[in-house]
């Protein structure tokens, strides 16, 4: 017996709220989901949301981005108007649809429909001007309003992802670029600080182009369109999830290697693999297309009720995420983690740091996250089939082509 | 743990007027602190309450220690006048 019913999707938030970051018009802490629906949002729906230092950005489905918490470093983009906000202010500035966004420690990142990139926040400021001096720092690291960044040419941005003061930014042609500070290597480079977006050579990745990438406070995670995964930035926790590189570039700074070079770490091999599985069953029945990220994401309903999530679209869909210094990755239907663990993020019931990815007890997520330290992952539960309700949810966006032929 | 997590300068802390402390994130969600008292004592490690990490603070001692609060790091070659 089947009913229908519309699925309406729901921003909810919790966590630290000192700042307001949670956007529910409060600066309470949240022990437990709360629902963040403000009217700023109109109704309309998130497709993106990203956590910073103590703010957060959301972007939904028209291309508007709001953003809400700590105003200190003009990281909500609406320039010096208020400290803080626990309600959801949107960036008017950006005056082009924007498709993707991120938050860094103090500062925010944003790619419009068009390819450009913007920044805002003062994070990187102090940095830049102790880096640069005499040199004055460039505007998109001084802004507290979206700032174009220059350096990309004629390129377009498709990804963008921001650690405690770097940036990273992916672009159609699979090409990295990275500025900001590189105090613990994780610019791939020499070089103290890098004022501009500048090209990660394609040669330390083995010549691949780069399909997804991720960053923690003060690493990287890169991911190639073979399936292979690099990391490279700072790794006394574990974050690398490898070995230190026994290269001449590798200094030691206060006891902390300095791992400039990226290294592929060969567990993380196939992180995007886990997507097409799904395809194999013949019993499907579609139920609901979903954006996740950006990209459709189907969640099919077979006679079982058991969930398995694809994607329609593997590129940008890298199923590994980073927290400040610890990592998830989903690889063969299987939840991994490592890095710092003092809290326990890793999962493995220890509190000591894991230096390889270690697999996290029988978990099969879908969806994965992370905040600072700490981690979440939505997995599918298989209930018994007396239960007599399928809900069917409606095609969000009907354009889009389904990736099943059958 | 007696490895620093990091160094960080004083510029880059939030001062609290209310706590008279200076802040700054903790990777682990929280915030390392020190206080201006702390501070004009010499000292220079922040600690999380949260955890076992503790940064280095990078300041100029001797602005603290007249008593004289900054947030951001003087001119080079400052020098106190001697009367």
């Amino acid at each position: 017996m089947e009913t229908h019913s519309r699925l309406t999707f729901c921003l909810h938030a919790w966590g630290a709220n000192s700042y307001g970051q949670l956007g529910q018009s409060h600066v309470e802490d949240q022990c437990v989901p709360w629902l963040s629906d403000s009217s700023a949002l109109q109704g309309r729906t998130v497709r993106v949301v990203d956590g910073g230092g103590g703010h957060s950005v959301v972007l939904t489905e028209s291309g508007q981005l709001l953003a809400c918490g700590s105003n200190a470093f003009g990281q909500l983009g609406v320039g010096q108007t208020v400290p803080h906000s626990s309600e959801l202010l949107a960036v008017e500035a950006l005056k082009e649809p924007v498709v993707r966004a991120a938050a860094g420690l103090r500062h925010s990142l944003a790619i419009s429909a068009s390819g450009s990139m913007y920044q805002w926040g003062t994070g990187l400021f102090s940095h830049a001007k102790r880096a640069l001096s005499p040199h004055p720092v460039p505007s998109h690291l001084n802004s507290k309003l979206p700032c174009p960044v220059p350096g990309l040419g004629q390129r377009k941005a498709q990804l963008v992802t921001a650690g405690s003061a770097h940036c990273v930014c992916l672009t159609e042609e699979g090409e990295l670029f990275l500025w900001g500070c590189n105090k613990h290597g994780q610019l791939a480079t020499a070089e103290p600080f890098l004022p501009s977006p500048t090209l990660l050579h394609r040669s330390l990745l083995k010549g691949e182009k780069v399909t997804g990438v991720c960053s923690g406070w003060t690493h990287v995670v890169a991911q190639t369109e073979r399936g292979r995964v690099f990391t490279w930035g700072r790794g006394d926790y574990g974050q690398l999830g490898r070995s230190a590189s026994a290269s001449e570039d590798a200094e030691m700074l206060m006891g902390i290697k300095k791992d400039c070079i990226p290294v592929e770490v060969t567990s993380l091999y196939g992180a995007t693999q886990q997507s097409s599985r799904g395809r194999q069953t013949t019993k499907e029945k579609t139920v609901a297309v979903v954006d996740v990220k950006g990209k459709f994401i189907v969640i099919s309903c077979i006679e079982k009720m058991e969930v398995i999530i694809y994607a329609s679209d593997d590129n940008c869909l890298m199923k590994i995420v980073c927290g400040s210094e610890h990592n998830l990755a989903i690889v063969g239907g299987r939840l991994l983690s490592w890095g710092w663990n003092e809290h326990g993020m890793c999962g493995d019931g220890s509190q000591a740091d894991v230096f390889h990815p270690r697999l996290v007890s029988d978990l099969r997520p879908v969806l994965i996250g992370c905040g600072a330290g700490h981690s979440m992952a939505v997995c599918g539960v298989t209930t018994s089939s007396t239960q007599n309700s399928v809900h069917t949810w409606e095609e969000l966006e009907p354009k889009q082509s389904s990736p099943f032929s059958e | 743990m007696s490895v620093f997590h990091d160094e960080v300068e004083i510029e880059d802390f939030e001062f609290d007027e209310e706590t008279e402390a200076y802040y700054f994130p903790c990777p682990c969600g929280d915030r390392f602190c020190i206080t201006k008292e702390d501070l004009e004592n010499g000292e220079e490690v922040a600690a999380c309450p949260s955890c076992s990490l503790i940064l280095r603070v990078i300041y100029d001692k001797e602005l603290f220690l007249c008593g004289e609060t900054i947030e951001a790091p003087s001119k080079p070659g400052l020098q106190r006048v001697q009367t």
